[in-house]
């Protein structure tokens, strides 16, 4: 079954105007994308930076509010949706952010950070966020309720942002380069864990990134993403061996392979000089 | 092969309100004539603490406690601050950490550059801008873009010109401290393949600095593998990855994915780095080895030459 639908997504943000010239002009941060993900599984979003990862990321939590095209959550279209018809979805979608250090509010305690959209929801209950901090390995809870982010470690903080975002139960989550500013000893820690959460909840999952062995490693499948297009799409092992698309291609070999011996022909994108 | 770094047993710590930091600890290494050097370790572990050693270039609190800085057939370490200046950028010159959001956002990217090269160069500046033309070229910039601002250069044009600013004063031994990190897989690679085709061609030594060990793989001919302030395994490049000793330096590899090879499973190093305030007495991985024994926990393991040029710090092993 299908947990996730897009449909012709498109997200235009305003360029400033340039004097005495009459046409608005826009970024095309998001081009007419469409995939799915069915219930369960993680799709993997990669491409590089500025290729509009994190604006399909905001629109899909409705962070932000598309320019047009739909995304159907579960059977429902929650595109159009206003504010007030959307906390219902809110409970159900969760987003983790890519910067530990940014998305945790540094003046409150980890147990008010974890608090807050169970409060949000009007389902505050104190058993619920110890079960939160237990599940995603920081035991024990007491020993970390009435700290702040800073006295915790990067993987520390990712592991309370996780928690957060599972202690109201969602169905889907939006993963933004969870761990691209861990260190890499912490990060397969952190990797490690979302794929026990995913079992264990039968989570659905965008996982946003712009490592590609670290998408092969978690993702049922890929979905490659250039200048705001999604260029080509598949199981995650499937795009890795055999890409496609000649950017999938130019990609892939951008990709240093922990091995000395392995020899990788690089296929350049861009002109050399810039 | 002439030997152009040595290090001997090395030690610096910082001051703190809470005690002394020991962030490098009894560390041995050389690099010879031409060689690039690949250091891992995970953060926090000393790694540009050990840069800025060889810069002696170490906040107030810091002091290098013991050991010898052998550079050029010298050792630095007693020099003064007016002698390190000669050797800083012509010697020895490093890409810091995050330096490309360091370039002044009000002033013209090559001035920046040029005014670095009259500061250290008995040189006018229609000369100095002549070379940095040529600096810009060599690091695959147009030399166009010296006239513009910091915040006209996207994060890769930023480090290719900050790569320039490092080479201005033709360096022989150039130290990079993660100059990949912030920067995505596209534009790293091109930065990684501008930094080693350099390397060769200036026939440089250097000191790559990374967490990454698949960046280290395709740029070092040697790795040394830090842990808490020691050195715990040095290397050949092909020797590390066929066949690495020390438990520390096997999880570390097996922490990593990759797109080559069969999918496996990830194993993270159990538990945390220790505390440098109060380190273990015996060795410094012991918390957190599944290999320790009872020596362990009490003596320090010595850094020694267990293979012909593989240098390792375990009890175990030897
Ligand atoms: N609020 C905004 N206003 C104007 N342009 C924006 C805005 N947010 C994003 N963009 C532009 O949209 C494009 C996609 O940006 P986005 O941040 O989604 O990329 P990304 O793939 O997440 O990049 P990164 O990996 O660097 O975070 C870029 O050209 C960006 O400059
Ligand atoms: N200015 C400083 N004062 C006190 N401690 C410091 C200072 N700079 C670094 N340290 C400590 O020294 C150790 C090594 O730090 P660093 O060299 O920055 O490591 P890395 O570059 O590998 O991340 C850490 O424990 C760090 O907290
Ligand atoms: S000396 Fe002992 S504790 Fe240290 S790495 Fe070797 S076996 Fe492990
Ligand atoms: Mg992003
Ligand atoms: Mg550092």
């Amino acid at each position: 079954m299908e947990m996730l639908n897009i449909e012709h997504l498109t997200k235009l943000f305003p360029l400033k105007k340039k004097l005495f010239s009459r046409d608005q002009q826009y970024v095309h941060a998001v081009d007419d994308i469409s995939f799915k993900i069915e219930k369960g599984k993680i799709l993997g979003l990669v491409g590089e930076s500025g290729c509009g990862k994190t604006t399909t990321a905001k629109l899909l939590v409705r962070l932000l509010k598309p320019t047009s095209g739909k995304i159907y959550i579960g059977g429902e279209d929650i595109a159009g949706l206003k504010e007030e018809n959307l906390k219902k979805f809110r409970k159900n979608i969760q987003m983790i952010f890519q910067d530990p250090y940014e998305s945790l509010n540094p003046r409150l305690t980890i147990h008010s950070t974890i608090a807050e959209p169970l409060i949000a929801q009007g389902l505050y209950n104190l058993e619920k966020i110890h079960d939160a901090l237990e599940v995603v390995g920081l035991k024990p809870p007491e020993g970390f309720l009435y700290r702040y982010p800073h006295e915790l470690s990067g993987g520390q903080r990712q592991r309370v942002a996780i928690a957060r975002a599972l202690v109201i139960d969602p169905i889907f989550v939006v993963a933004d380069e969870p761990t691209s500013m861990l260190d890499v000893s912490i990060r397969a820690g952190v990797l490690n864990l979302m794929l026990a959460l995913r079992k264990s909840f039968d989570l659905t999952v965008l996982f946003v990134t712009h490592d590609l062995a670290v998408a092969r490693y978690m993702c049922d499948d890929i979905a490659v993403m250039h200048n705001g297009k999604i260029v080509e799409t598949g199981n995650a092992e499937e795009v890795i061996r055999n890409p496609k698309h000649s950017y999938t291609k130019a990609l892939l070999s951008a990709v240093p392979i922990p091995d000395p011996r392995a020899k990788r022909e690089r296929i350049r994108i861009r002109g050399k000089v810039v | 092969m002439d030997t152009v770094l040595e290090i001997k047993n090395l030690g610096m710590s910082y001051d703190t309100t809470e005690g002394s930091v020991s962030a490098v600890d009894n560390v041995s290494f050389r690099i010879m004539n031409g060689e690039a050097m690949g250091l891992v370790g995970e953060s926090g572990c000393g790694k540009t603490s050990l840069g800025m050693c060889i810069m002696k270039l170490l906040p107030e609190n810091a002091k290098i406690t013991n050991g010898e800085i052998i550079f050029d057939g010298e050792d630095i370490v007693p020099k003064t601050e007016d002698e390190m200046r000669m050797i800083r950028w012509k010697g020895v010159s490093m890409i810091f950490q995050a330096a490309m959001n360091a370039l002044n956002p009000v002033y013209k990217v090559g001035d920046q550059i040029i005014e670095a090269i009259v500061a250290h160069e008995n040189i006018k500046k229609e000369e100095a801008r002549e070379k940095v033309r040529e600096l810009y070229k060599l690091v695959g910039l147009s030399p166009e873009r010296m006239e513009n601002y910091p915040h006209e250069y996207s994060g890769g044009m930023r480090q290719r010109a900050i790569i320039a600013m490092a080479l201005a004063c033709d360096p022989k031994f150039i130290i990079a401290d993660e100059p990949t990190t912030a920067l995505d897989v596209i534009v790293q690679d091109e930065i990684i393949d501008e930094i080693k085709n350099i390397q060769k061609k200036l026939n440089m030594i250097m000191m790559y600095i990374s967490h990454d060990i698949s960046v280290i793989a395709e740029t070092c001919d040697k790795i040394g593998v830090m842990y808490a302030g020691n050195f715990i395994e040095y290397a050949d490049t092909f020797a590390l990855f066929d066949n690495p000793l020390h438990p520390y330096t096997k999880a570390l590899m097996s922490s990593f994915p990759s797109i080559e090879g069969p999918k496996k499973e990830l194993k993270p190093v159990p538990g945390e780095p220790p505390n440098l305030l109060n380190p273990p007495r015996g060795c410094r991985f012991y918390p957190r080895c599944s290999y320790a024994e009872e020596i362990c926990r009490n003596e320090r393991p010595e850094f020694i030459e267990s293979e012909s040029g593989h240098f390792l710090a375990c009890h175990r092993v030897i």
